[in-house]
């Protein structure tokens, strides 16, 4: 309800053509608006306007106009077979609820409008995530309507507990987000900041999951995320389940999670479902790979320009036989081959597929073959490139995936001016960021530093399942176990 | 409520913060240093040492188990009064500032020696000024978790250590204790500037979570110290005769340099660049504590204006000393000779003292 | 994190415009390999230096380069050479380091490696040996099949060594054992012979680093053996006199020794009593023999030929006053008082000393035919 005196042209007047009149002058500039005077069965003179494209027309035509004409005899929300209706006194929330895509019946000689609930926008069927694929997750992803995404949700999680609590964000595009929550697991006080932190947002519009992040994170500066975005329901529900909140943006096919450590992002649906010792495996991988990727290309240029001692003889020896036709300093030679990656990997992202293995193949002959033949790089460095490029692919989450990638400039650059001790004081930096970041409360290092053993069972490794009793301390859950002895008496 | 509720350690963040606190540049010239002094027993002196910097380190915890949510810089004014005080806090300031300081300058000649022998002090000195400003204007816990990952990722350096085991002669540390017991001591002197760093407890112990666990915490930083030292020690004595190790300069290194990996040659170069982390990270403990004591001692909210200051003032030096080999002995000397008595003998005059207050205290609450 | 950007911003442009002087790019440096030291005729107080680095140009004919250079220490030819090279010369790969017998003979040549000790970035597991002939010799050898001049001197001495039949010194180990007093410094003995680098065995040099006496390459075993150096397999040679033929050779692989060394300090001199135990294989014979039932017999036969042997290397060791074996290791470990009067003149006192080698030869397999 307005607070605001009613003006007189903004209440529904009990003459029909008045508020067409009015509606007509509000929506001047949509084309789209219908509207269409009935006589119904009972006599009375009534008038539904919609607007064309975002209500379902099948919905009007049988549950609205055919009960309207030839069945109902008082008009009355109560014989109209449409679940959800209400009745509206002010233009105002015509207005609203006609860009919701409903549809609004006035009745001649009545002062308010019966609002229909009749929204019909095009909707993309569930299709299999596209960033975050898996081999033996589940094969359905989130979709950008809000509804269907806490749908899928609740098939995961029938119980009680999960609570959806509800928020408008924007000022023009009045996005609808939910926050998801397991009420008897998660940290009360993260929730209440986290709403904090939703309702502060001032903006006109949230037109994807993450921009909304960005106004929500702890520290949008840096270079790593602090939530995670997320496509996947079973990743969501997982992370529920730890005693992470979720939040669902209408729009948007991704999820928010929070609260993210580092390390967290290293895990992948996937590892729960493959076996325990191989799912370890990978992990110890995915953190070597993310070690590579900041470190390789700029101890390449540490080692060929302040300590070749440390590479044995005959690696030497080759190497300086490709670096004598190069004309550049290894940093230029390095910065060069890891832009035109990094270019061709950005032109491979916007194209469509056909053309974008085009890309793969140009991209592999000139780096590869080309360059090297002409003497602009040596086959070391494109080694090392590839290397780089294969390994920063191998971390899970896109978003670390791409920070790391870009961190390994800075420590380029470093390396050039100090070596190893460059490379060395650069990851303390990279690191000492790491540590002074939190996020919602959480030390953003854990549980690595600080050190928290207990959890370590789910980040460099991966323990059995029935061994991880206990949600991970870093989500500040309230109830931290998870499950109770589930393989009693046999190979504990 | 004490004032330092909000940045509370756990176990382990307080072991560790003793622990690299402890261990830094002296790990290089250690058995060069023990050597000298002690020769083939040098590694009786390292047990001695330990023991004795353990046995202080306890009276410390002592001493700040009778206030428990006070650091050295409350207790002092509490029984000197404000003027003497005062004084004993400025000598602390300038104890941990003068330790710090020598580690930072170490950490630049070590590597300006080893790394880089043609860049300048300052351009070294000011990219370590870099991380340094980043972890010393956080509190303790954050510090330490710093410290954590520092930790955890030089924990391999231990095991490669090993690596260089290969040709050793295990009838160099025969005959056992044959020149007397004086050069064992004496070593063990020498051993114990190494082991410096415990007496950061006196400041760490109000941060504490569990306070009945300060203990443990002293013995497991003790026992980490020790093992590493124990070892270098017995790894060089065991490769090296007395004479070789007390012409080189950093024997520890000399060790590594032996290490040859398929992928790797010159092990001490990458060791000694990761080693970095270690090195600065007792200047910034040190430094975070003359810090700390700066902004109680002029009751300011803030330390970093006083970071600020004192990064300023390393540039100054940095600037005005061209910093060598002897610049570094002498401190090294100072270190052994004069300097002992600060972390070592404080403590235990100030228990005793404690003692004899609260003696006296009774005895005129009880006449 | 804005905050640290800036101080990283400022940081970044403060170091570009002073800029590092340890930049060296790997295509720029001349990296030696090898270095040698060689008696100028000429002039007494001079030495000959030769260093040989790979050439990294695939245009250059040959594969390294070879300069040779006349100066009063390494540090003074390492600038001349600086001069003439095409960048800046680097000792953090040094393989090999060449000392011509002549050199060792005249001059004490531990302070003219003194520079390679000094500076951390030179390698100190550079092996060392000794050159019977000219230095020049080897520094120009026909290296077309085999490769570059550093590399194959390398892997010839360290093949040898695995073979046991000569010894192994590094830098490092140069620095050992001219610093501890328990030992006397040795080193590998290469000679040019027909246009190839052979391992001729081991060279013992005394105290001040002088060349002393060498030891061929059945003899080098046997100190590999004293030394307990016995990672790898060792070959022994042995030919018993026969019947029919005058001398039968057969061959045994020692894979494992057990010792058991005594010392002890009698009528003013020391006496080292060396107990061991050798595992055998027979790898060649070149003989009939009944091994199935008298293999103790020639157990017996082949100890006492070693037992010789080893007297007789003892022998010459003990005439020269040197110790290779390392004796003094335990003279200072269980005879401490006593060593401590000696130290000073170790090999001096051991030529005094009893030392009895007490070999004793199990053979364990034979192969596959008996």
């Amino acid at each position: 309800m307005k607070h605001s005196t009613p003006h007189e042209e903004h209440i529904i007047h009990n003459e029909l053509a008045k508020n067409l009149d009015q509606l007509k002058q509000l929506f001047y500039y949509a084309p789209d608006f219908q509207f269409k005077e009935i006589t119904t069965k009972s006599g009375d003179k009534a008038l539904l306007v919609y607007l064309e494209h975002i209500v379902d027309k099948v919905a009007i035509n049988e549950h609205i106009l055919k009960p309207l004409m030839y069945a109902v005899e008082s008009i009355d929300e109560m014989h109209i077979p449409i679940f959800k209706t209400e009745n509206a006194l002010q233009i105002e929330e015509v207005e609203k609820s006609l860009y919701a895509g409903k549809s609004v019946l006035f009745v001649e000689g009545k002062t308010f409008a019966t609002i229909f609930d009749t929204q019909g926008w095009p909707q993309r069927a569930i299709k299999e995530p596209q960033t975050e694929s898996t081999l033996k997750g589940a094969h359905q992803g989130f979709v950008e309507t809000a509804g269907q995404n806490i749908a899928i949700v609740r098939r995961y999680l029938p119980h009680r507990e999960l609570t959806v609590k509800s928020y408008e964000v924007g000022l023009r595009g009045k996005t609808k987000v939910f926050m998801l929550f397991l009420k008897d697991v998660v940290n009360p006080e993260i929730v209440a900041e986290m709403e904090d932190r939703i309702q502060q947002v001032k903006t006109d519009a949230i037109i994807n999951a993450g921009q909304l992040v960005e106004y929500i994170e702890d520290h949008p500066n840096s270079l790593f995320p602090q939530l995670l975005q997320t496509e996947r329901p079973d990743a969501l529900v997982a992370n529920l389940l730890q005693g992470r909140f979720a939040i669902i943006v209408d729009l948007s096919p991704y999820a928010i999670v929070g609260p993210m450590t580092l390390t967290s992002f290293f895990q992948s649906v996937d590892d729960y479902s493959t076996r325990w010792v191989i799912a370890s495996f990978a992990r110890l991988l995915r953190f070597f790979a993310f070690f590579i990727t900041i470190t390789l290309p700029s101890f390449y240029i540490a080692a060929i320009t302040f300590h070749y001692e440390i590479l044995p003889l005959d690696l030497l020896i080759s190497i300086g036989v490709s670096r004598e036709k190069v004309p550049f300093p290894p940093i230029i030679e390095a910065i060069v081959m890891e832009i035109s990656l990094e270019m061709i990997r950005e032109a491979g992202v916007r194209l469509p597929a056909p053309i974008g293995q085009t890309i793969g193949v140009v991209g592999g002959i000139v780096i590869g073959q080309a360059a090297v033949q002409a003497g602009v790089v040596s086959n070391i460095m494109v080694i090392v490139v590839a290397i780089t490029a294969i390994s920063s692919f191998i971390i899970p989450n896109l978003d670390v995936s791409l920070g790391a990638r870009l961190i390994r400039f800075p420590m380029m650059l470093i390396a050039t001016i100090y070596g190893l001790v460059g490379i060395a004081v650069g990851l303390m930096i990279v690191f000492a960021n790491i540590i002074n970041m939190e996020s919602l409360g959480e030390p953003y290092g854990s549980p690595f530093s600080p050190i928290k053993f207990i959890d370590w069972k789910d980040t460099w490794v991966r323990f059995p399942l029935w061994k991880m009793d206990q949600r991970p301390t870093s989500t500040n859950s309230v109830q931290t176990m998870r499950q109770r002895t589930s393989r009693k008496g046999r190979d504990r | 409520m004490s004032k330092y509720t909000t940045n509370q350690l756990t176990l382990s963040q307080f072991v560790i913060f003793i622990y690299k606190t402890q261990i830094g540049v002296g790990v290089l010239t250690l058995p060069r240093l023990v050597s000298e002094n002690a020769n083939r027993d040098g590694w009786i002196s390292v047990i001695l040492g330990i023991a004795i910097s353990l046995t202080v380190s306890i009276l410390i915890i002592k001493i700040m188990e009778k206030h428990p949510e006070m650091t050295l810089y409350d207790i002092l004014p509490l029984y000197f009064g404000k003027w003497l005080g005062r004084f004993f806090i400025f000598i602390w300031i300038a104890w941990t500032l003068a330790a710090s300081t020598t580690a930072f300058l170490a950490t630049i000649f070590i590597t300006q020696m080893w790394l880089l022998p043609k860049s300048s002090s300052i351009l070294i000195g000011a990219l370590f000024l870099v991380p340094i400003y980043l972890t010393a204007k956080e509190g303790v816990r954050n510090i330490s978790s710093f410290f954590q990952f520092v930790f955890l990722s030089t924990i391999w350096m231990e095991f490669t250590l090993l690596y260089s085991g290969g040709g050793s002669q295990i009838l160099n540390f025969l005959p056992i204790g044959a020149d007397g017991i004086t050069p064992i001591i004496k070593g063990a002197l020498v051993f114990l500037p190494s082991c410096f760093g415990f007496e950061i407890a006196l400041f760490l112990y109000p941060f504490l979570k569990n306070k009945k666990q300060a203990i443990k915490g002293v013995l497991i930083a003790h026992a980490l110290t020790f093992n590493i030292s124990f070892m270098l020690i017995v790894l060089c004595f065991l490769k090296y005769s007395q004479e070789e190790i007390q012409l080189f300069v950093f024997p520890t290194l000399n060790l590594l340099k032996e290490i040859q990996l398929p992928f790797i040659e010159r092990l001490e170069i990458p060791f000694l660049a990761i080693y970095l982390m270690v090195m600065l990270s007792t200047a910034i403990s040190y430094l975070y504590i003359s810090l700390f004591g700066m902004a109680q001692f002029t009751q300011k909210r803030s330390h970093i204006p006083f970071l600020w200051i004192a990064m300023v003032f390393w540039l100054i030096i940095l600037f005005s000393v061209n910093f060598s080999f002897r610049h570094l002995q002498q401190v090294e000397r100072i270190w052994q000779k004069n300097i002992v008595f600060i972390p070592l003998v404080f403590p235990i005059l100030l228990l005793i003292y404690i003692k004899i207050h609260h003696f006296v205290q009774q005895r005129r609450h009880t006449p | 994190m804005m905050k640290t950007g800036k101080l990283l911003l400022i940081f970044v442009l403060l170091c570009t415009t002073i800029g590092c002087d340890d930049i060296i790019y790997l295509e720029d440096v001349e990296i030696p390999l090898v270095l040698g030291l060689d008696v100028d005729p000429n002039d007494p107080d001079q030495l000959i230096y030769y260093s040989s680095a790979p050439v990294f140009s695939k245009d250059a004919q040959k594969k390294y380069t070879v300069r040779k250079i006349t100066a009063h220490s390494l540090e003074v030819a390492k600038n001349k050479i600086g001069g003439m090279s095409t960048g800046f010369l680097v000792g953090g790969k040094l393989q090999v380091i060449l000392i011509s017998k002549k050199l060792l003979q005249h001059k004490n040549v531990f302070p003219y490696l003194d520079v390679l000790y000094r500076s951390p970035k030179n390698e100190t597991k550079a092996l060392v040996a000794m050159v019977d002939g000219s230095i020049e010799e080897i520094m120009n050898a026909d290296m077309k099949d085999k490769g570059i001049l550093g590399v194959v001197i390398h892997d010839i001495i360290q093949t040898s060594f695995d073979q046991g039949i000569t010894v192994c010194t590094r830098l490092l180990d140069f620095f050992h054992q001219m610093i501890d007093k328990r030992i006397t410094p040795n080193l590998t003995e290469l000679k040019m012979e027909d246009g190839e680098i052979t391992v001729y065995g081991t060279a013992l040099l005394n105290k001040e680093a002088k060349y002393s006496s060498s030891l061929n390459i059945l003899e080098s075993t046997l100190l590999l053996i004293l030394r307990k150096e016995t990672a790898n397999q060792l070959p022994l040679s042995f030919s018993i006199p026969q019947d029919h033929q005058k001398n039968a050779e057969i061959n045994l692989a020692v894979n494992h020794i057990n010792y058991d060394i005594q010392s002890d300090y009698r009528d003013h001199r020391f006496q080292f009593t060396m107990n061991m135990a050798l595992n055998a294989d027979i790898s060649e014979r070149l003989f009939p023999y009944e091994i199935k039932s008298k293999q103790d017999q020639l157990e017996r036969i082949l100890t006492s030929q070693l037992d010789q042997e080893f007297n007789q290397i003892i022998h010459k060791i003990q005439a020269k006053q040197l110790d290779p074996m390392g004796l003094g290791v335990y003279a200072q470990a269980f005879q401490y008082p006593h060593w401590q009067k000696v130290k000073t003149h170790w090999g001096k006192e051991l030529s005094k000393a009893t030392i009895k080698v007490k070999p004793h030869i199990v053979i364990r397999d034979f192969g596959i035919t008996f």
